[in-house]
């Protein structure tokens, strides 16, 4: 029983590593809190059921080309609207971003209504049995996928030379500039490459959970969650806090009912903030 | 006479509505170490910041290697070869010193062997940064942070190395190996404008050297005239 609450939320965790990659990122390189984020996941969740049900295409082989659409739109967006106010205190972006968000929300909602939809597999993918637990082969496949993306934006990071510009930008911003780092690019290239992960996230989640405007709300408190959990400016900790996350909340439902799922999660996580507010794997930098 | 290399005339900035340079007159030429010298809060760091681009220019022009940078931006002045090591060294932390030194060659197009010549050619100057390669680079000594900041700055080819506060905090056998390194760069042809609070040390390893007093030059001169200079010597030399 226990060992398949484990895995439930394991399973749950990775997937919600690649939901908060984005939103971390984000966050620490451009000290923005994007409310936008939620809503670029459903956006990619729309992107897959679409592409899924004119094309037969499946919402893991679409993840990457949604994500890649993604990318022009949340450039330019962040080039002609964000970065205006990108040195402005956090409350004047979060206020942008909250308002940006409630026109996307509102365009999706005008757009694709509030309907509830789910890419449904055909043929499903069935189940592994491995005994003590059985695993959805769907679920498996979609942890997989998202713990890719978040090892490609670890590697990216770590490994090139736009990734050492975002991580000197995130440091030392005018150092950075002292590099002949476009610090402005830069912070268009970040958003953009976290708003791709973002839908291509919500590409992995589409046959897994409903697809709605409404839902965006869920997952940008449940990437601010794991931000806090896994602690801020850490891909490995969002890894971490993905499942942290995860698994809290499958233990919570099981003591406490599956409408209460998160709320043992939130209880952890204020004693977290507690004990330490850096978060379980915090530091300076993005790693 | 060489044209200038670095030419600052009427140079005027500050921070928002701030001034703190009232008209910078300044010529500097190929090849030629100088020292920036003055009292605390003179404008030293802010004209450094005024010729890198990171502080906003609000009168007169900046001319190098013959364009006219005045306005632009840090990218174009890096891109030509204008380069700035910062006051407190500003390494990135969590990154190693290659990767630091890395991130100086950033605009570069250089390829991998041309990279890795130039990590040699640095590590050759400082052979203390080369047995630190992987080490976070902000948990090495002041002095070898120091030296990491400097070879982080060649790392980008500059024409015109612009170095502030060289000595600050470190110890006087440190000084002295930085001061050797500035020699050696110098003999490759890069041209060196030093801001040095020890005074003496300045006018010692200098060519010439500029004295900046409330955002403007008040005193330039040959090196070794100045450390003669009676100004100086009761001003900065703590003499009567």
């Amino acid at each position: 029983m226990i060992a398949q609450i484990l895995a439930n939320g394991l399973l749950l965790g990775g997937l919600y590593a690649a939901i908060a990659a984005g939103f971390s990122l984000v966050w620490g390189v451009l000290n923005i809190i994007n409310l936008l984020h939620g809503s670029f996941i459903v956006l990619g969740a729309y992107g897959a059921f679409f592409l899924h049900t004119a094309a037969g295409v499946s919402p893991f082989a679409a993840a990457p080309a949604v994500g890649a659409l993604m990318f022009p739109l949340a450039y330019a967006l962040q080039t002609m609207v964000i970065n205006r106010v990108v040195d402005r205190p956090v409350l004047i972006t979060l206020t942008l971003t909250f308002g940006l968000n409630l026109i996307l929300n509102n365009l999706m909602l005008l757009a694709f209504k509030a309907d509830y939809r789910k890419v449904v597999l055909d043929p499903p993918l069935g189940i592994l049995d491995l005994g003590a637990i059985v695993l959805p082969v769907d679920r498996l496949v979609a942890t997989a996928c998202s713990l890719l993306l978040v090892l490609a934006l670890w590697s990216l990071l770590r490994l090139t030379r736009i990734g050492r510009a975002i991580v000197a930008v995130r440091m030392d911003r005018d150092a950075a500039a002292l590099m002949g780092i476009d610090v402005r690019a830069t912070y268009a290239l970040t958003f953009a490459l976290a708003a791709s992960l973002a839908a291509a996230a919500g590409c992995l989640l589409a046959p897994l959970f409903p697809i709605s405007p409404v839902a965006s709300a869920t997952y940008l408190g449940k990437a601010f969650v794991i931000c806090v959990l896994g602690g801020l400016g850490s891909v490995p900790g969002v890894v971490v806090g993905g499942f942290a996350l995860g698994v809290m909340e499958s233990l919570g439902a099981l003591s406490l009912g599956p409408e209460h799922a998160g709320t043992l999660a939130f209880l952890l996580l204020l004693l977290l903030l507690l004990v330490r507010p850096s978060g379980l794997l915090g530091r300076r930098g993005f790693d | 006479m060489n044209a200038p290399l670095l030419s600052v005339v009427q140079a005027q900035g500050g921070y928002g509505d701030v001034q703190v340079l009232w008209g910078v007159d300044m010529k500097i030429r190929q090849g030629e170490l100088i020292a920036l010298i003055g009292s605390n809060g003179a404008g030293k760091s802010t004209l450094l910041r005024l010729l890198s681009g990171l502080v906003r220019q609000t009168g007169g022009q900046i001319w190098f290697a013959g364009d006219d940078l005045s306005g632009t931006s840090a990218r174009r002045r890096v891109a030509s070869g204008l380069i700035h090591v910062p006051e407190g060294r500003r390494l990135f932390a969590g990154l190693s010193v290659r990767d630091n030194l890395l991130l100086g060659a950033h605009l570069r197009q250089a390829s991998r062997a041309e990279l890795a010549a130039d990590l040699d050619r640095v590590a050759a100057l400082f052979p203390r940064l080369a047995e630190r390669w992987r080490q976070d680079a902000t948990t090495m000594s002041g002095g070898e942070q120091q030296m990491c900041a400097i070879a982080r700055g060649l790392m980008g080819r500059p024409r015109l190395l612009m170095i502030d506060e060289l000595s600050l905090g470190l110890a006087p056998k440190v000084v002295d190996q930085l001061l050797d390194a500035l020699d050696a760069i110098r003999r490759t042809g890069v041209t060196l404008l030093v801001v040095e609070q020890d005074v003496a040390v300045a006018l010692a390893c200098a060519d010439r050297a500029f004295v900046l007093d409330h955002g403007r030059v008040t005193i330039a001169g040959d090196a070794s005239a100045l450390a003669d200079d009676p100004r100086i010597r009761a001003s900065y030399l703590g003499e009567d």
